[in-house]
């Protein structure tokens, strides 16, 4: 059965989802979550098994649906603290995927549960692409009232503001400050935490530094890069004016 | 009256005077009351007979008594139950009047209402009811109560009937299939008294229905007639008396026949059998009971079993089947034979059999009936050359060659049944095997060189036997013979050499790097695939029953060995094809192999098997194979080759490195992607429907082995590799598609 299970997750790592039929999309869901449940199946299994689920997910919200009533929360949530690092990305990038699923949202109110995710976006330096995952997934949470309330009373987020805006990654800058305005919309406490960190300054300050493309000359920055440079410097007027 | 007023009391009493008076007149007449169809048909039968059994001479009556027959026969075989009731109805008036018409008096008799008559008995001895009944029917209509007098007419009528040769084919095949019949329900009978004990007395016949001197006289008899369906008839009335459960006969009948007629609903045996959750329910002490009575119901049927074997043995039945298979041209009906030799081998056998002084476990029946036949052939072939010597001729070489194929065959029975007791046999009993398989191989014509091939496969399988065969192959011509039986134009001759060649690779576990061997074996295995049509009668019952694929087998268990080797992989991956002088280029290997994985193709369980084994070796490389295998072990596949190498001198390890094949990871995605243009991803969803538990382990193996390849992802969705694979995890029935027919899994 492992064997047929791998054989689904391999087919379905690299094939556009809309291009299945509906039994084969959502057949495929339970499947996948049980080898990913599956104590005896290897790390490689597993890993190909949560690619196959992130690109189903990002399909629609019926497949999300259907994760999350295989108990999907809860098993990709264990999987990401498997040993192997990819596993852990992947675990991470599949459950980044289920949001906007109520069930997803009401799993990243809990306090620890929310802990956990910051860790993760914090610890960039060793696992960037788990970090990158967990940002774009908190980017798209702090949407939500309560996670944000959630996410300003955690002992850990201010410190992860603080070296994500200044790590000099674009990608992970570009989340951080999506992350920073939606706090900023909420106001309260969370305004407070973003003022508490010095975001504001730095974001007059780089916008300052890089306003209208100037001093990016010397950074040599690839054509994707400038693009992305010009997101973030729009980004940080945006914080700034909503101070 | 009374459906208008219930209380009339007139209309009661009349009623009642009915019920008492009206089948005692009818009784009287003869005639019955059954207004159906069934006893009207009857009733007309009883009134064209004469009172002496045989039909009126006139020929309206004739014309009657033949389409009440054919009514009845069709009515039995439309629904057996119904059928046999009514048979059975006025104390089985039906059973008496066909017995009358199937045995008439004057002998003789007219054939084709024999026949119909026979059929129908036959037919409706299907019921265990009727055929206990029509038991009864047989002592009275012998006129004696002693249940033997009408058991030396019945053995007479059926004998004449076999030996006259003037009888139709139908009126023999009716008579043995009535007797096979009879012995088998006679069989179920003992059974169930052996599993009550003595408190199931309804039997009235404690031993066989028939004499062991009947039966055998019997198979005898048929399978030394020149009628193919005959034979048949024959070789299946000696599995029946010497099958040990007479059930698994008759359930297989029934399944083979696919009558819809509620048949597998008839209980043959008056013992409820209780499932595995009833027994396990059960308290001890009952438990205990009913261990011991099925421990000694399998006692009776060993017992029996053995007994019959035996007596068919004493009786020259071996003899009789081995010259039926030595002189018959056809494959299918040597193989046949050699397999009922080998059944009727095992079942002499005794398990139990302490260790004898030359370390076998065979018992002393084992190597009495092994020896005598052994001895006897040895015998003959004697009196023979001193025959021959005496008047001063050279020996006569067909004579010699045909005693040489019977001990091949008997000897090809024999690693067929037990590979302990087939190897014991070759080294003490057949002294001259290795001459006498040379005789054999080098003779020329296709009949024994078959036989020696046939002989060849089948002691490759075997341990005991493989190192005889190789030494076949270390003689100095034996390049020459292996050549020669390859190249045969025969397809039997050529798949067994081939199946040998096969089996003693795997046995060594290395497949020969001899390129040229690789390829003539491929081009054997090749010309194995191709279908010829068959011919004659007997083509007919083998296409119909689809159940002879021997040289195709052969054909793919030779090609699932060859197939680990990388230069055979790439010749099949581009459309390498059998050609010869006679056929010109046919479709490729490989279009053939998704062929036959087509569901139309009615494949055996072994085949299946193979043709996924094949896709499996095609769709991975021997690099991909090594790391598969130490997947989960504490050494990689290099750390092993560098221990290896600690042991080995630099020549040696030059040596190795040269002889290693090195397959290109590109070199395996392409072929994948030509397997997918081939469609093999369909194949292998073909094979999954219906496929055994190993067979599906080695398709999803194949899926996954092609899905690595990404260009070759979307092609196996759309041939429904996905939808399989779903399937099978859920476990959800699969549906399969035969013609017109469903059947569900």
């Amino acid at each position: 059965m492992r064997l047929s299970q791998h054989t689904i997750a391999k087919l379905l790592i690299t094939t556009n989802p809309a291009l299945l039929n509906t039994s084969q999309c959502m057949g495929s869901i339970q499947p996948l979550i049980m080898l990913v449940r599956d104590h005896d199946s290897s790390d490689l299994q597993k890993f190909e098994a949560l690619l196959s689920l992130t690109n189903l997910v990002s399909f629609n919200d019926n497949t999300k649906q259907h994760v999350v009533a295989e108990r999907g929360i809860s098993i990709l949530s264990y999987a990401m603290f498997s040993n192997h690092e990819m596993v852990r990305r992947a675990a991470t990038e599949a459950m980044s995927n289920l949001v906007p699923n109520p069930d997803m949202i009401l799993h990243l109110r809990e306090h620890e549960k929310l802990k956990v995710w910051i860790t993760f976006a914090s610890d960039f330096e060793e696992h960037f692409e788990c970090a990158r995952a967990a940002l774009g997934c908190l980017a798209m949470v702090t949407q939500d009232p309560q996670i944000a309330a959630e996410l300003s009373k955690a002992s850990n987020a201010e410190s992860m503001i603080k070296s994500v805006l200044e790590c000099g990654n674009l990608e992970l800058m570009h989340r951080m400050l999506i992350i920073v305005l939606n706090l900023m919309e909420h106001g309260g406490k969370s305004k407070e935490l973003i003022f508490s960190t010095g975001t504001v300054a730095f974001c007059e300050a780089y916008t300052q530094t890089y306003k209208n493309g100037g001093e990016t000359q010397d950074l040599e920055l690839s054509q994707s890069d400038e693009e992305m440079m010009k997101i973030t410097v729009d980004l940080a007027k945006e914080v700034v004016l909503a101070s | 009256m009374l459906s208008f007023d219930a209380k009339n009391k007139a209309a009661k009493m009349l009623l009642q005077e009915l019920k008492v008076t009206a089948p005692k007149l009818l009784k009287e007449s003869g005639v019955s009351s059954s207004s159906s169809p069934m006893g009207s048909a009857l009733n007309n039968l009883q009134m064209a007979i004469k009172d002496d059994g045989n039909a009126k001479a006139d020929s309206n009556a004739n014309d009657q008594v033949h389409q009440s027959l054919k009514f009845i026969h069709a009515s039995i075989l439309d629904d057996l139950t119904n059928g046999a009731h009514e048979l059975l109805k006025n104390n089985n008036r039906g059973g008496k009047i066909l017995i009358h018409l199937a045995f008439p008096s004057e002998g003789g008799g007219a054939s084709e209402v024999q026949v119909l008559a026979l059929k129908s008995l036959s037919a409706a001895c299907a019921y265990p009811a009727f055929s206990h009944s029509i038991e009864n029917v047989l002592v009275k209509w012998g006129g004696n109560e002693n249940g033997e007098k009408w058991k030396k007419k019945f053995e007479s009528q059926v004998f004449d009937i076999l030996s006259s040769e003037s009888r139709s084919e139908d009126l023999m095949n009716a008579v043995m299939t009535l007797q096979m019949r009879l012995t088998l329900n006679c069989h179920v009978q003992q059974d169930d008294k052996n599993y009550f004990d003595e408190s199931f007395t309804t039997s009235q016949h404690d031993g066989d229905l028939f004499s062991s001197d009947h039966q055998v006289a019997v198979v005898s008899t048929a399978l030394q007639s020149p009628r193919e369906e005959c034979r048949s008839t024959g070789l299946n009335l000696l599995s029946s008396w010497l099958e040990p459960n007479p059930l698994i006969v008759i359930n297989g009948s029934t399944a083979r026949g696919g009558e819809n007629d509620g048949r597998d609903r008839i209980s043959h045996s008056k013992v409820k059998e209780p499932s595995d959750q009833e027994v396990n329910q059960l308290p001890a002490r009952k438990l205990a009971g009913y261990r011991n009575r099925c421990a000694q119901r399998s006692k009776g049927r060993v017992d029996r079993s053995r007994k019959n074997a035996l007596e068919f043995c004493r009786k020259g039945g071996i003899d009789g089947l081995i010259s039926s298979a030595a002189g018959s041209r056809e494959g299918y009906w040597r193989r046949e034979c050699v397999l009922a030799v080998g059944r009727v081998m095992n079942y002499i056998r005794d398990e139990t059999a302490p260790k004898g002084e030359d370390g076998t476990f065979i018992d002393e029946h084992t190597k009495n009936t092994i020896q005598a036949f052994f001895k006897e052939k040895e015998h003959e072939l004697t009196i023979e050359e001193i025959k021959d010597e005496s008047v001063g001729e050279q020996p006569d070489g067909d004579s010699e060659l045909m005693t040489c194929m019977k001990r091949c065959l008997f000897a090809t029975a024999l690693f067929v049944a037990n590979g302990e007791v087939g190897g014991w046999a070759l080294k003490e009993m057949w002294k001259y095997s290795k001459s006498d398989w040379n005789y054999l191989a080098v003779s020329g014509d296709d009949r024994f060189m078959a036989a020696a091939s046939e002989c060849a496969s089948a002691a490759a399988g075997i341990e005991g036997a493989r190192a005889w065969i190789s030494s076949c192959i270390d003689t100095p011509n034996a390049d020459g013979v292996w050549r020669q039986l390859l190249s045969c134009d025969d397809k039997e001759v050529r798949s067994g050499a081939a199946s040998a060649m096969a089996k003693l690779g795997l046995a060594n576990k290395s497949v020969s790097s001899d390129e040229g061997e690789l390829f003539a074996l491929l081009e054997v295995a090749a010309g194995l695939l191709e279908e010829e049509p068959l011919e004659g009668a007997l083509a007919t019952k083998i296409s119909s029953e689809n159940s002879y694929h021997a040289p195709l087998e052969r054909g793919i268990e030779l090609l699932s060995y060859l197939s680990s080797k990388t230069s055979v992989k790439d010749e099949i991956i581009h459309g390498f094809a059998f050609s010869s002088k006679s056929t010109p280029a046919g479709s490729s290997v490989l279009k053939k192999l998704v062929e036959l994985s087509d569901p139309i193709s009615v494949l055996s369980p072994a085949m299946s098997y193979s043709l996924a084994t094949i896709f499996t070796s095609l769709s991975v490389s021997i690099e991909a194979l090594r790391r598969e295998a130490f997947e989960g072990k504490e050494m990689t596949p290099e750390q092993y080759d560098d221990l290896q190498a600690m042991g080995k001198t630099p020549e040696e390890r030059k040596l190795e490195a040269s002889n290693k094949e090195i397959e290109d990871p590109d070199a395996v995605s392409s072929r994948i992607k030509k397997m997918v243009q081939h469609n093999v991803p369909r194949a292998l969803v073909n094979l999954v429907h219906g496929g055994t538990e190993a067979t599906r382990e080695q398709v999803v193996t194949a899926m996954m082995r092609i899905a690595c390849e990404p260009a070759a992802r979307g092609a196996m969705i759309q041939q429904g590799c996905l939808s399989t694979c779903i399937k099978l995890v859920k476990g959800v029935s699969i549906m399969r598609y035969n013609q017109n027919t469903i059947i569900i899994e």
